[in-house]
């Protein structure tokens, strides 16, 4: 045979393999867009099946969700896909109604057996999907995947655990599944290294709402400063005032700055009128920086007038952040601090150059922004009008500067 | 019959929610991303509008503030349908005009009670 026959030969055979190769996938395409074709036909008639058990009201929802029970094996096949695409989706009688569907047709035991699946991707995917049907019953099993090896898995978990450990999740009546999964959940941060992202771990104990609060507030105690700042700091987003002196005591005496500044600003969303004791403690000068700040605005936040001389002696605070932020806090205590402010503004040539400009500032702010109601911007003309008068007459003797017991207006 | 705007990228989330507002008693029309839905809202005949916060394209936010620049259009309800439910998200779809904030996973009931309150409060 010549080296051209052999060549011809090759070419020949490669084309062929080529052509064979064209044809397969052609033939796997079409199956397969026949076998899309054939479950959307059987699909479809039962799509309002399911949007019917989605809404899941009356009887006609538990008819519906009757209906899909009973398909045969090969017409289940085609719906469960789309019965798993709304579970996530509605939540109420809907969701309780598509989870007990899914329980019957014995999906919930197979996607709870997952959970031990070899593979990180079905353990992963089971972890979804129970989430998604805030299963509450899987709790125990979700926790204990905080603990897998595999760091998707975990955040899958961590995630589950807000919707499954919820409240109102489905088949919660038994046990403290919200406690549990709070449990878990803050016990993943601790260590050198969390198990879970800290972020999606405090989502999934915000889902937890007000009931996870004694877990939360066990949790200040927790030897990992990252779980003591979560607790916190959720403590703080869910407002559990009955959490406000565990608060306290984080503010005066943790070890980390950072947890006491999570801690002040947890008071400050909480709006505990009995934390400004410890707040206004927090914001002494040889306090942390990032503690200080947080006080000064916690204190705003709080909004009692007891803050007020706390915060007016900080407007020349050698900080600038705690000065600005003790002038917006005055002005977030409404007419008492609008009124300090606007005295202050108004002493330009006694006052400390510093705590006038920021007090000024603020206060034209203010104004400018419209944010202040007619009776404050009323407050504040009167007390500049006042300054104005006293500057005219600062050469009286006796005549001066008004004092701070006048402006908080007590008795010298 | 009142009229009511769904727009959602999400096809099973329009479903639902058209299916459930039928049931209660309303016309539906649908819109799968922003463009479509500010177009069916120009066209006119829509009482209330349930508005996904992210779409492709035109946001849930470009789209309610668009309607609340035009004038046909700026007092038409609109609820925010959506999965994005912190503080800032809510505010800010208060800021664009939304007359309402529904977080999903959402209860279809719900739902229907919010939009019979909104058109309660938005009608004369």
């Amino acid at each position: 045979m010549t080296f051209f026959a052999v060549v011809v030969l090759g070419l020949v055979l490669v084309s062929a393999l080529v052509l064979a190769l064209a044809v397969s996938i052609a033939a796997v395409r079409g199956l397969r867009a026949r076998r899309e074709a054939h479950r959307r036909a059987v699909a479809e008639p039962l799509r309002p099946l399911l949007l019917e058990v989605a809404v899941g009201e009356g009887e006609d929802a538990e008819a519906a969700a009757d209906t899909l029970a009973a398909l045969d094996t090969a017409a289940w096949r085609t719906v469960e896909p789309a019965v798993l695409a709304v579970l996530g989706k509605v939540r109420g009688d809907g969701q309780r109604l598509l989870v007990e569907l899914l329980a019957v047709r014995g999906v919930i035991t197979r996607e709870r057996g997952r959970l031990h699946a070899r593979g990180a991707v079905r353990r992963a995917a089971a972890a979804e999907l129970l989430g998604a049907a805030a299963y509450a019953p899987a709790v125990p099993e979700l926790a204990a995947l905080l603990h897998d090896g595999d760091p998707e898995v975990r955040l899958v978990a961590a995630r589950a655990l807000g919707r499954a450990g919820a409240p109102g999740a489905v088949g919660m009546d038994a046990g403290d599944g919200v406690g549990q999964a709070a449990s878990a959940l803050l016990a993943a941060l601790a260590g050198q290294q969390p198990a879970a992202p800290p972020d999606v771990v405090a989502r999934s104990l915000m889902l937890l709402g007000a009931p996870a609060a004694g877990a939360l507030r066990a949790a200040l105690g927790a030897p990992s400063a990252l779980e003591r700042l979560t607790a916190a700091e959720v403590l703080g987003r869910l407002g559990v005032a009955a959490a406000s002196r565990d608060l306290e005591e984080i503010v005066l005496r943790d070890p980390s700055d950072v947890v006491r500044a999570r801690a002040a600003t947890a008071l400050g969303r909480i709006g505990a009128p009995l934390a400004v004791s410890a707040l206004r403690a927090a914001t002494s000068p040889t306090g942390a920086a990032a503690v200080r700040r947080a006080a000064v605005v916690a204190l705003g936040e709080v909004g009692d007038p007891v803050a007020l001389r706390c915060l007016w002696s900080l407007l020349d605070d050698g900080d600038a952040h705690v000065a600005d932020g003790a002038a917006s806090a005055l002005l977030a205590l409404g007419a008492p601090g609008v009124r300090v402010l606007a005295e202050v503004a108004s002493q330009e040539q006694d006052g400390s150059p510093g705590a006038v400009a920021r007090a000024h500032e603020v206060v034209a702010c203010a104004v400018l922004a419209e944010v202040l109601p007619p009776l404050l911007v009323d407050e504040v003309d009167r007390v500049r009008r006042a300054a104005a008068t006293r500057a005219a007459v600062v050469s009286v003797p006796g005549a001066g500067p008004a004092t701070g017991a006048e402006l908080l207006g007590v008795g010298a | 019959m009142t009229t009511v705007l769904v727009a959602d990228d999400d096809l099973d989330i329009r479903e639902l929610v058209a299916f459930k507002l039928a049931q209660a008693g309303y016309e539906v029309r649908s819109a799968p991303d922003g463009a479509a839905a500010l177009d069916l809202a120009r066209a006119g005949g829509v009482d209330i509008v349930v508005l996904d916060l992210m779409m492709p394209g035109l946001s849930g936010l470009d789209v309610c503030a668009e309607l609340r620049r035009q004038e046909a259009t700026a007092d038409l309800p609109v609820i925010m349908l959506t999965a994005r439910a912190q503080d800032q998200d809510v505010a800010s779809g208060f800021a664009a005009g939304a007359d309402d904030y529904v977080v999903k996973p959402f209860s279809p009931r719900e739902l229907v009670s919010r939009v019979q309150a909104v058109l309660g409060r938005t009608r004369p």
